[in-house]
């Protein structure tokens, strides 16, 4: 070295944590490998303000980026080398695109003199992540740097959020250079609709059309809780007298105790819900894309509905659903707007509604709520005290009514369902799930995430077997950590229980791969040196929830439970949500070859 | 039985983009994902510098969905659908024609002994 270097001069890896500090980033997930080793020898001087946790698949490290970013609403950040590194981290990605999560995804990458020639583990996954990616940045050039990691978190968080993708060549991560610190965004083709005027006259039909609405609706969905806009809802729903319902994504938004909290709409949705929907007269759906788990078969969705759609992308609005009035911007600022707007009307005495309307639309809903009961067909009570899986659920739940509030990450599957209906949701972002992708092997590593961004609350994991078999060794990177409060349920049928939920209703009983074998999972809890529990019957439920919560270290809980319990009320495929299977005594199920018994260890 | 498909039409967008590696690339992306056919597709650049203009002639059954989600990449800037100019078109195909008869050496790598 040159003794007239100068001290200003960082390498790239030194920027790059850098920029990351600088973003504010103070965790980050992931596992080295050659092309981004020069980062990894940086890292440990930035140790006290930046903290590295190694997981043991980067999938684990991309989905613990999201539990991160889905629990603190912060960007989560996740860190892979080349090759089967950065392919590795195509399925986190593909999930934070699908559920617009904030995330920015580094991967190292070879020298740039060798791309393109198939160097070793090279891998052009800008090409392979294009269509999953918010946007992607290859850095050749150390100076870059800054500029385009403050471009990626910008992205990232602003507007629809999403994942980024930056790819570092190792020449770059090397090379010395004197940093500019003096970044200023330049992006113009890309507009942050959240920060758009909001447009008067569209409030004011808006406000119109919910006024003189017989039978109205709101829906809300994820962006009314990555907008933080639960307050507005809030204040909206009451001042306007207005029902609410919650999609997947939106539990939490709204709290479901307050009377008029509906639920959950769609596939698994209640059937008051879905025909609240089919009756209602103008729908007003905040923050949520009309996913075809929601609206079934499209063409047959709100059939009498005037639709308002609210939402920060403006792709989004009449791209599934015909809508009446769409609105592009922020659900926070839009929900005021719309709150001044009905507020100043009301003081004018102009809307009054005092003819009894809403109160005979909101009486007519709970109607067919109490001749449709939720949780109805989950009171049936089989022979014998075998653990129905659902009770699992409700033992959970009803072990947070005297321990408070807790987070609950879900895996994919019928479990995710049961959670997703018996669970009581009041809080945003105390429901983490892999929504548009449904990515099973999400819940561990979305746990740890979510352990990491919150230390101080409990983070409960309804998993199945099957999922849990996909990214359970995450649970060394929990004990690596040395994290205590992450307490996991493993809803273990012994089946892909919704895949096989399917064959049973839909292809005659058929269990193609579908019945699945796993280790004892207690004993593989304690090979990792946690705390192991098996549940095998209904009695044993409700004390094991209370021993694993009072336990000063992660458990896990294999709850052995009837294997062939299904998840009602369904909305077939390419039905109208109007259309809703409610049990399956109503529909005999076709008879088939009986299925193989996997058994249990 | 067969599912009914809509027709697929016609149509030309003009699209202005960032002149960066990748930014082309992102955007045919966004066609091929929905299945759609690129008849033609001119890119060059612009009088800005750092800017570069596209035209392509897609057959899509739903062009509005098309232009939203070009819209909001990141790099690009504009996004128009223009009526479709035969005879503009028609020159540019005659242009490219005249390719078919130019001598084009295949350079053989020379092996080397």
């Amino acid at each position: 070295m040159s003794a007239h270097q100068d001290p200003a001069l960082r390498t790239g890896a030194q920027i790059l944590c850098e920029a990351l500090i600088r973003q504010g980033v103070d965790v980050i997930f992931g596992l080295p490998g050659g092309a981004i080793m020069p980062f990894y020898h940086a890292l440990p001087e930035y140790a006290d303000r930046l903290h590295h946790v190694l997981c043991r698949h980067e999938q684990g490290a991309g989905h613990a980026a999201e539990g991160y970013a889905r629990a603190s609403g912060r960007v989560g950040v996740c860190v892979a080398t080349s090759g089967p590194g950065a392919t590795n981290l195509v399925t986190p990605i593909a999930d934070a695109w699908m559920d617009s999560s904030p995330m920015v995804a580094i991967t190292g990458q070879v020298s740039s003199a060798l791309l393109g020639t198939d160097a070793f583990q090279e891998t052009d996954i800008i090409g392979i992540t294009v269509p999953i990616t918010k946007h992607s940045y290859l850095v050749r050039d150390a100076r870059d740097i800054p500029r385009v990691v403050a471009e990626a978190f910008h992205l990232a968080f602003t507007g629809r959020q999403g994942p980024v993708l930056i790819d570092v060549t190792k020449d770059a991560q090397q090379a010395s250079v004197v940093p500019d610190w003096n970044v200023v965004l330049d992006l113009p083709g890309y507009e942050d609709h959240r920060l758009r005027d909001v447009d008067a006259t569209a409030i004011r039909a808006a406000t119109d059309l919910l006024a003189h609405a017989k039978r109205p609706l709101i829906l809300a969905g994820n962006g009314v809780i990555q907008s933080g806009a639960a307050a507005e809802l809030l204040a909206l729903a009451e001042l306007t007298g207005i029902p609410v319902i919650t999609t997947l994504h939106g539990l939490g938004a709204f709290p479901q105790d307050h009377p008029l909290s509906l639920g959950m709409p769609g596939m698994h949705g209640w059937v008051h819900v879905n025909r609240a929907i089919q009756r209602c007269d103008v729908l007003l759906n905040i923050g949520s894309r009309f996913d075809d788990r929601v609206t079934g078969k499209a063409s047959t969705f709100a059939p009498h509905a005037s639709v308002i759609h609210v939402d920060v992308d403006p792709s989004e609005i009449g791209k599934l659903v015909k809508v009446t009035l769409g609105i592009v911007g922020d659900a926070r600022t839009v929900l005021r707007s719309l709150t001044a707007e009905r507020s100043a009307r009301q003081r004018c005495g102009e809307d009054a509604r005092d003819d009894g309307t809403l109160e005979r639309w909101l009486h007519e809903v709970h109607e067919l709520r109490e001749q449709f009961e939720p949780r109805q067909e989950y009171r049936r009570r089989p022979e014998g005290d075998t653990l129905q899986p659902h009770d699992v659920c409700a033992a959970l739940n009803a072990a947070r009514v005297s321990r408070g509030n807790c987070r609950v990450v879900t895996d994919v599957g019928q479990h995710q369902m049961w959670a997703a209906q018996l669970l009581d949701w009041q809080r945003p972002r105390t429901h983490i799930t892999s929504g548009g992708s449904g990515t099973m092997g999400f819940a561990m590593p979305a746990a740890l995430g979510a352990a990491i961004a919150l230390p101080d609350e409990t983070i409960w994991v309804v998993v199945g077997d099957g999922g849990f078999q996909m990214t359970n060794q995450e649970i060394a990177t929990m004990a690596q950590e040395g994290l205590t409060n992450i307490k996991i349920a493993i809803v273990n049928n012994g089946y892909l229980g919704m895949v096989r939920q399917w064959q049973q209703l839909f292809e005659g009983r058929r269990y193609s791969g579908t019945p699945l074998s796993g280790p004892n999972f207690a004993k593989l809890a304690d090979a990792y040196g946690v705390l192991g529990i098996t549940v095998d019957h209904a009695g044993q439920v409700a004390s094991a929830i209370e021993q694993a919560w009072d336990h000063p270290g992660v458990v896990v809980i294999d709850f052995r439970v009837e294997r062939e319990a299904n998840v009602f009320p369904i909305v077939p495929q390419g039905r109208s949500i109007g259309e809703m299977m409610v049990d399956a005594l109503t529909h005999a199920p076709a008879t088939g070859a009986p299925s193989e018994y996997a058994g249990r260890p | 039985m067969t599912t009914f498909q809509p027709p697929s039409r016609r149509h030309t967008l003009v699209v202005r983009l960032n002149d960066r590696p990748g930014a082309l690339y992102r955007a045919i992306g966004l066609i091929r994902r929905r299945d759609y056919n690129v008849s033609s597709l001119v890119v060059g650049s612009t009088d800005q510098s750092g800017t570069s203009r596209m035209v392509l002639v897609i057959e899509a059954v739903d062009v509005h969905q098309v232009v939203q989600q070009l819209s909001r990449l990141i790099d690009v800037l504009s996004v128009a659908e223009v009526a479709h100019e035969d005879t503009l078109l028609d020159h540019f195909a005659d242009a490219m024609r005249r390719f078919d008869t130019l001598p084009i050496a295949t350079q053989l790598p020379e092996l080397v002994q």
